[in-house]
């Protein structure tokens, strides 16, 4: 008898409880703010992101000052209108369209994976101490992009460099929250040369390199050390990645930097591993070329 | 099982009404949904901002001890906002957006950066000023407004239904502001505020300082040889300014300021006292402190380098980029000069030299400076003087030579000196230099900025300075030194 009346009471209560959530928003006054309130049929600039983003990548800018996407104990502003287009326009230059070459002309990946939500900030996120934090990329749904209106005509190759470096640290992660990257592979290459976090910046640059990392920041976790060797790839030129991070068989002195050199060379030789297993990962799971998304990347920042 | 099923329906059936029961109920008591209620409550807000056909106009004051700003606001039904204001000549009126929306309130919302942002911003938010604000009251001709983030003591600000000559008299007004600012004429570099009785004999003098970020004013003065330091808060009008906590001497107080083009100074009179505001090649004798140093030198690095500075990449190997202009980055403070490193692997030695400025043991030397990446990639800047008071030129570091350091022998300031994390600023800051050990007689100098890193394999990003200034105890020879260095 029991099993029939449970089998019966099971959906009238799911079907009870969505009826409750279902009426249950609309009579709240608490609920998030709308995001209609921002998005205005008769903006130009709301019309140029819909056409130009949310149409084809179904990516929604939010530009407009919204305190909710301020983290607490921060104080910011919100950016210029008039640097709104010229920002669109450089991420679809130096991020869309470099993604779309390293696919070879396939824009599959970019629309499914481009973060569905870029939240622009004029000025950096500023704490209480005088410290600033820069770009935030937020569950893989949301990149924040911070000091846009740092952003003139003539400082666009200056400002893509860094920031650029920052979103693609972020968009990173959203790969590889998608494609699963097997981080163990770092694991294993570097092992206990990962720090944690908070203790990565007690680790110099060279320090880093020794432990086969590309940045301090990278010491700090395996998924942190792809992020990082993925924005390293793609915003440094291929001279200047080999310059700082490949062995490019270099004789070590004998002398009193022996020690260290023959430690650098052992980072050099895992940072060449890990960028093997980067650019593998990248064309094999992922469909792109890193190498060419690298390309058109600089491309686009060195004729601006 | 066929009776199950209809039991089920009966009792789905009556829960889903019970469900919505009391929404039901709640628009039998308010004749509309709460979420029409609420937009209604939205409109209405809306409709009383853009009631007004000439916008409102505002005395803007985000903290009693600070000065005030006129501001006209019209709210467009497209929800665009034009903004007149008296600051700047009007360069931060800047388009934007409003929205009144909800969160736990109706609030309004100046959504893209303008004025108020700006002043928000300014030398980091000591202005206590807003952009987000709650309703405090409606009424045909007056709105006041409330602020959002200044929870403490919020700011009241109250508007004004404006009429049609409003928007032109903050227009006649704008470029007032400049009575405020210090701006000195050619030959002179202090400003002075002196009371005279109506007998002719001066009862009060000190040294007048104007900012206009905050429209205040400090003067500083002193009595039976204590130093007496006061702020006032100004607000530029017509024909000069006015000071809205009045001056007060001898139990005479001045409020309004006017300015005699003839003369080039400001005059308020009151009870047969006179105070006037002027400029002059000394300071106050009644002043003392640092309050009474002035600019003798400056450089903004506004549209390029000037051709009297010299660059010097001493870098080996030298890699491709010195020290170069670049369009504004930190927003705050317009342009500046930067050295990025892109000799990966070498000595780092990159110089901008001053061209020849004259100092005295005492002057300052400010400058603002912001590092990139600090958490990365460190930096390190040294600030050198080379002292040549004969006639030869001075001795420039040799290029591709990083140790090399020409005549500039004297270091004044070496921040990071150790090449550490988290020790060069992440953000402008601006840094102050006393010149001490130099002549108590005018000497002559080049003041030179040298990015050092001893290996830029591990650190060294870029750095970027902007709005130098020398500020001296004197006066003297001021003409000579423009002459000097073009100023």
């Amino acid at each position: 008898m029991k099993t029939p009346r449970l089998s019966f009471l099971k959906p009238v209560l799911i079907f009870t409880q969505l009826l409750f959530v279902a009426c249950q928003p609309k009579e709240t006054i608490e609920e998030a703010i709308n995001y209609h309130d921002l998005d205005r049929v008769d903006d130009p600039i709301d019309l140029y992101i819909r056409e130009k983003l949310t149409k084809p990548y179904n990516c929604r800018v939010i530009y407009k000052y919204l305190d909710s996407h301020i983290p607490d104990a921060f104080n910011a502003v919100p950016p210029r209108r008039d640097v709104i287009v010229p920002v669109v326009d450089l991420i679809i230059k130096a991020w869309i369209e470099p993604f779309i070459y390293g696919a070879d002309g396939d824009d599959t990946f970019i629309k499914r994976y481009f973060p569905p939500e870029i939240v622009l900030v004029g000025s950096p996120f500023y704490q209480d101490d005088g410290t600033i934090v820069l770009g935030t990329a937020d569950s893989g749904v949301r990149v924040t992009l911070t000091r846009v209106n740092d952003l003139t005509q003539k400082n666009e190759k200056v400002f893509a460099k860094e920031v650029f470096k920052t979103l693609f640290h972020e968009f990173a992660h959203i790969v590889d929250q998608n494609f699963n990257f097997d981080a163990q592979q770092f694991y294993e290459l570097t092992q206990e040369g990962y720090t944690s976090l908070g203790l990565w910046q007690n680790i110099s640059f060279a320090e880093a390199v020794q432990r086969g990392n590309v940045s301090p920041y990278a010491t700090s976790l395996p998924t942190e050390d792809f992020a990082e060797m993925v924005a390293h790839i793609v915003t440094l030129t291929d001279q200047e990645f080999s310059d700082l991070y490949f062995d490019n068989n270099k004789d070590c002195d004998f002398d009193s930097s022996y020690s260290d050199c023959l430690k650098t060379k052992e980072g050099q030789n895992i940072i060449q591993e890990k960028y093997n297993l980067v650019l593998e990962f990248f064309k094999s799971n992922v469909g792109v070329d890193l190498l060419k998304v690298r390309d058109a990347f600089l491309l686009s920042t060195k004729s601006s | 099982m066929k009776i199950r099923f209809k039991h089920s329906i009966s009792i789905v059936s009556m829960l889903l009404l019970f469900s919505c029961y009391k929404a039901d109920k709640d628009t039998d008591v308010f004749d509309e949904p709460l979420e029409v209620r609420v937009q209604q409550t939205l409109q209405k807000y809306r409709n009383a901002l853009t009631s007004s056909e000439f916008g409102w106009v505002l005395n803007y004051q985000s903290k009693p001890e600070f000065g005030a700003f006129k501001l006209l606001l019209k709210f467009n039904s497209d929800q665009t906002l034009e903004i007149t204001s008296d600051f700047l000549s009007g360069s931060l009126d800047l388009p934007t957006t409003w929205r009144v929306s909800k969160t736990q309130i109706p609030e309004l919302v100046i959504e893209s950066f303008t004025v108020f942002h700006h002043l928000f911003e300014a030398d980091n938010f000591i202005n206590q000023a807003e952009f987000e604000f709650f309703f405090e009251k409606i009424e045909e001709n007056n709105i006041e407004l409330k602020s959002k983030t200044d929870t403490e003591q919020p700011t009241i600000l109250k508007l004004r239904k404006a009429t049609e000559e409003d928007k032109e008299r903050i227009i006649t007004i704008r470029n007032n502001d400049t009575f405020i600012e210090n701006n000195y004429p050619e030959s002179t570099c202090f400003r002075l505020i002196q009371t005279k009785n109506e007998d002719g004999e001066i009862v009060f003098e000190g040294n007048f300082f104007g900012n206009n970020n905050n429209r205040t004013a400090a003067i500083c003065s002193s009595k039976d040889n204590e130093p007496i330091s006061k702020q006032f808060v100004l607000q530029p009008t017509t024909d000069g300014f006015k000071v809205l906590n009045p001056f007060e001497i001898n139990g005479v107080s001045f409020k309004d300021f006017k300015y005699d083009s003839q003369q080039k100074l400001l005059v308020s009179t009151n009870n047969g006292y006179t105070t006037t505001i002027y400029y002059s090649d000394l300071p106050s004798k009644f002043c003392v402190g640092d309050n009474s140093q002035n600019n003798v030198f400056q450089e903004n690095f506004t549209t390029h380098i000037p051709t009297t500075w010299d660059i010097v990449n001493a870098s080996s190997p030298v890699g491709t980029t010195d020290f170069q202009w670049v369009d504004s980055f930190g927003g705050i403070i317009g342009s500046y000069y930067s050295s990025s490193d892109n000799s990966q692997g070498s000595k780092i030695s990159n110089w901008i030299i001053s061209p020849p400025v004259n100092i005295i043991n005492g002057d300052l030397i400010k400058f603002w400076v912001y590092g990139y990446t600090q958490t990365q990639y460190v930096d390190r800047l040294e600030v050198r003087i080379a002292v040549k008071n004969d006639n030869n030129s001075f001795v420039l570091p040799k290029k591709n030579n990083p140790d090399d350091i020409g005549d500039f022998s004297t270091v004044v300031l070496d921040i990071n000196p150790e090449e550490k994390r988290n020790v060069f600023p992440t953000y402008w800051e601006e840094m102050t230099i006393k010149l001490e050990g130099f002549s108590e007689e005018k000497t002559n100098v080049r003041i030179a900025f040298r990015h050092l890193i001893s290996d830029s394999y591990t650190n060294g990003n870029g750095i970027f300075i902007d709005n130098l200034r020398l500020l001296s105890i004197s006066c003297e020879d001021q003409n000579d030194k423009k002459k000097n260095n073009e100023l």
